[in-house]
């Protein structure tokens, strides 16, 4: 009969065309294991990395406050070092300090009056 | 038994209610506490977890007027110990009583005392040197801890110690401009707030607060370094000299009011200001009064001249003395002036001749005057403790406005009268004197500048220049010589007054110059100098020229007089000491020179100027004679003719010779004749008769 083989045919056809999705997908699904595997992978070192970057940032953060307060404390000595610097510069600046190396150390003398020439400086 | 369900509700019932009444005690209490005290105890618990830390500001500096620092603030290690942390007390007491120069038992006691009673920290030695902090740091001691603390260094020590003043530990002024300006200088403190456990310890992960200090600002004082350092110098140098007790010099612009040198000696270190004695730490030149003398007349003549009861050259007589309401009131110069202008009035420092111009203005007129300049209320300058001087109107009678007239019964402040000489040389316009300049930040950038300016107009313009003329002729034909300066014009006054203490005086000069521009004024006192001829011209007036003289050449303030012809007729004094003194004048009068003696007896024992110094043609030389002995030889005989057996065996013992007398009355011969040179000890005979 006509009509049940076309309909013989058209269930053929139909198998078949099963036939080769599933062929088509077993194909597939053997080949995406491993890939499936290296994404879980990755994913997880993803996730692994995802929480070691706080971590990072909180070790570079505290890092650099250590250096911040480090350079901070350098400014400090650095300071009062300048301090001490200006309070020893001044006292060697101490004019009777200088008078005295001025005569005795280097046998300086006062100029005497013709000695002094005026000049206009403005 | 079963409990009958009405009495099991009964309960219920019952704990309910007990229930309800505590927890509405509870709530009441919760309400007492949040509301009622809750602000209180709040502020309980934030004293309690909290640890308030003041931060000290740093202080401001202090510098000249050429932007030198004077004081400055620096920080340093202050040792702190933590007793409970302190092992060994012993131990460390010893070594750091060795380390920090401390006494070893005190110490000890301190750290056992503050270990018994559990006390958190106590400082050990507050703001310790280098030295001392390496000292520490090497014993590498527990319990021992250091904490930073600003401390005050004066880099120039003694110089202008009695304007600056000093601070006490806590970096607080106690005297000078640190005292007075201490509100600019001290700045706001900061604070850290931290929480902290019970046992007062720090919460690692805590809130801080941290409001940080407001430094102090910078204060520029009017004083220069250098003038400041040269009137140092030659005020102590004189001291020395003079052996005398202190002394006091001020520098001033006496158009501005700024004083560019206050010195008064001896003085302090105000870096270990406690090790001196605390008189010392008088400002003498503002907290100390004294009788000026010859100094105000200056005030006497200025009012004179204003009020028209003299004219410069207006004639009076000094006959060494003036009657005032029976009271004699002698002249310094035994024998007095003479006939006298106005002017030499001034020049001699007669005091007849300022009694006379004293009455002729009456009381009212000259006491208005001198309140005028600024005498019996403060001057206003800003240094702490400042005298107002003696001056009661309502005590002034004929005789104390007659001695007032010449400085004597009246006592001012060094720094009064230094404004009263200002007053003449600013035109009459009587400046406040002050030693701040500016206040500035820490860019340098002024916050606030002090120019106080002319307070009022004490004597007219023409009567300020006529007085300059007057003081400036004092010094070139006056008693106020030794301030003069080659170069530059000078106007100058002497002062001498005698003390309470016989033969105590306290000398003065002050003066300004140039003269007809007044770059500077200077006052010179010296108090109680010891040595033979004692007057302000001869012992203050050097200080003047020579402070005058290195300051005009610093400021770079050219001479204005030529000074050639002046040189050729300078003369240099020749050595007289230890002279007989007719030979003495003889010398004099042969090298050009008058000559001045004081003192009785036939010796030269002082002179001034001293030898060496240069003067010009027919200047005097003053001459004090004793009845000492020369030891001059070969000793050269004088001339007796004419003298009393008395004085020729004066005469002649003084200068090593022996006498014999022949007869009595006055000397007519001698052998060996005069100016015969002879050995010591040769005998002279002198024949005397009743007629000479």
């Amino acid at each position: 009969m006509v009509v049940a083989e076309r309909d013989l045919q058209r269930r053929t056809f139909y198998r078949e065309q099963h036939e080769v999705l599933r062929h088509d997908t077993k194909k597939q699904q053997g080949k995406s294991r491993p890939n499936h595997k290296a994404r879980y992978i990755a994913r997880l070192v993803c996730i692994a990395l995802l929480t070691f970057l706080p971590l990072y940032r909180f070790s570079v953060i505290t890092e650099s406050q250590y250096r911040l307060d480090t350079i901070q404390s350098e400014i400090k000595n650095v300071d009062s070092q300048n301090e001490r610097l200006e309070v020893e510069i001044a006292n060697l600046k101490a004019v009777a300090r200088i008078e005295d190396i001025a005569k005795n150390k280097l046998n300086m003398k006062e100029p005497e009056n013709q000695q002094i020439i005026y000049f206009n400086v403005n | 038994m079963t409990v009958p369900q009405i009495v099991i509700k009964r309960r219920l019932v019952i704990l309910l209610l007990f229930s309800l009444i505590i927890s509405f005690v509870l709530l009441g209490r919760v309400f007492w506490i949040q509301f009622v005290r809750g602000e209180e105890l709040k502020n309980r618990a934030l004293n309690q977890w909290t640890s308030d830390v003041p931060i000290e500001p740093k202080r401001g500096t202090i510098y000249d007027r050429n932007n030198n620092p004077l004081a400055i603030s620096a920080t340093v290690d202050t040792v702190v110990a933590s007793p409970p942390d302190i092992k060994d007390v012993d131990k460390t007491a010893a070594l750091l009583s060795t380390a920090l120069d401390m006494d070893r038992k005190e110490l000890e006691k301190t750290l056992k005392e503050a270990k018994d009673k559990k006390k958190g920290a106590i400082y050990i030695k507050r703001k310790i040197t280098d030295e001392e902090s390496e000292a520490v740091r090497h014993l590498n001691l527990s319990g021992i801890y250091f904490t930073k603390e600003n401390k005050r260094f004066y880099p120039e020590r003694n110089l202008s110690s009695h304007v600056l003043g000093f601070t006490g530990i806590d970096s607080q002024g106690l005297d000078g401009v640190e005292l007075i300006y201490e509100k600019y200088l001290k700045g706001t403190p900061g604070r850290i707030v931290s929480e902290t456990d019970a046992l007062s310890r720090k919460l690692p992960f805590g809130v801080d607060k941290y409001v940080p200090p407001e430094d102090g600002l910078d204060l520029v004082l009017t004083i220069d370094k250098i003038i400041q350092h040269i009137a140092e110098r030659e005020l102590e140098r004189a001291l020395v000299e003079h052996k005398a007790k202190k002394g006091t010099v001020i520098v001033m612009d006496p158009k501005s009011g700024e004083i560019l040198a206050l010195t008064n000696k001896p003085d302090y270190d105000p870096n270990n200001y406690s090790n001196f004695q605390q008189q010392l730490w008088r400002n003498a030149a503002v907290s100390d009064v004294y009788e000026p003398g010859s100094t105000f007349k200056i005030v006497t003549a200025s009012a004179a001249l204003e009020e028209g009861v003299a004219r410069p050259e207006d004639q009076f007589y000094d006959p060494g003395y003036a009657m005032v309401s029976g009271v004699r009131i002698g002249c310094w110069y035994h024998g007095g002036h003479g006939s006298q202008t106005f002017i030499q009035i001034v020049e001699n420092s007669c005091n007849p001749g300022f009694v006379d111009l004293a009455i002729k203005l009456g009381k009212d007129r000259f006491i208005k005057y001198i309140k005028g300049f600024g005498f019996g209320e403060t001057t206003g300058i800003d240094l702490p403790g400042e005298a107002r001087g003696i001056l009661e109107p309502s005590k002034v009678g004929p005789v104390e406005l007659a001695t007032i007239s010449f400085g004597q019964g009246i006592s001012v402040t060094p720094v009064q009268l230094m404004s009263s000489l200002a007053t003449i040389a600013n035109d009459g316009k009587l400046v406040q004197p002050h030693v701040a300049k500016a206040i500035i930040d820490k860019d340098g950038k002024t916050i606030h500048e002090f120019s106080p300016g002319s307070l009022r107009q004490v004597i007219s313009h023409e009567t300020a220049q006529e007085m300059k003329k007057i003081l400036e002729s004092v010094v070139t034909n006056g008693t106020g010589g030794r301030g003069k300066i080659e170069g530059y014009k000078v106007a100058g006054k002497t002062g001498t007054a005698e003390k309470y203490v016989p033969g105590k005086y306290v000398v003065s000069y002050m003066g300004f110059a140039p003269a007809d521009d007044p770059k500077l004024a200077i006052l010179v006192i010296i108090d109680e100098p010891s040595g033979g001829l004692i007057y302000g011209g001869t012992i203050a007036g050097p200080v003047f020229q020579k402070v005058m003289e290195d300051s005009l050449n610093y400021l770079g303030i050219e001479p204005k007089i030529a000074s050639t012809e002046e040189n050729d007729n300078n003369i240099k004094v020749p050595d007289l000491r230890n002279l007989y003194i007719e030979d003495a004048k003889k010398i004099l009068l042969q090298n050009g020179l008058s000559v001045r003696v004081e003192g009785e007896g036939y010796v030269v024992t002082e002179q001034v100027p001293l030898p060496g110094a240069e003067v010009r043609r027919n200047s005097t030389v003053i001459l004090k004679v004793s009845d000492s002995r020369t030891n001059k030889d070969p000793v050269t005989i004088p001339n007796l003719k004419g003298r009393t057996v008395k004085e020729s065996t004066d005469i002649i013992n003084a200068i090593g010779l022996n006498i014999e007398i022949i007869g009595s009355g006055y000397a007519t011969k001698q052998n060996p004749p005069p100016e015969v040179e002879v050995g010591l000890g040769t005998a002279v005979r002198v024949e005397f008769s009743q007629k000479p």
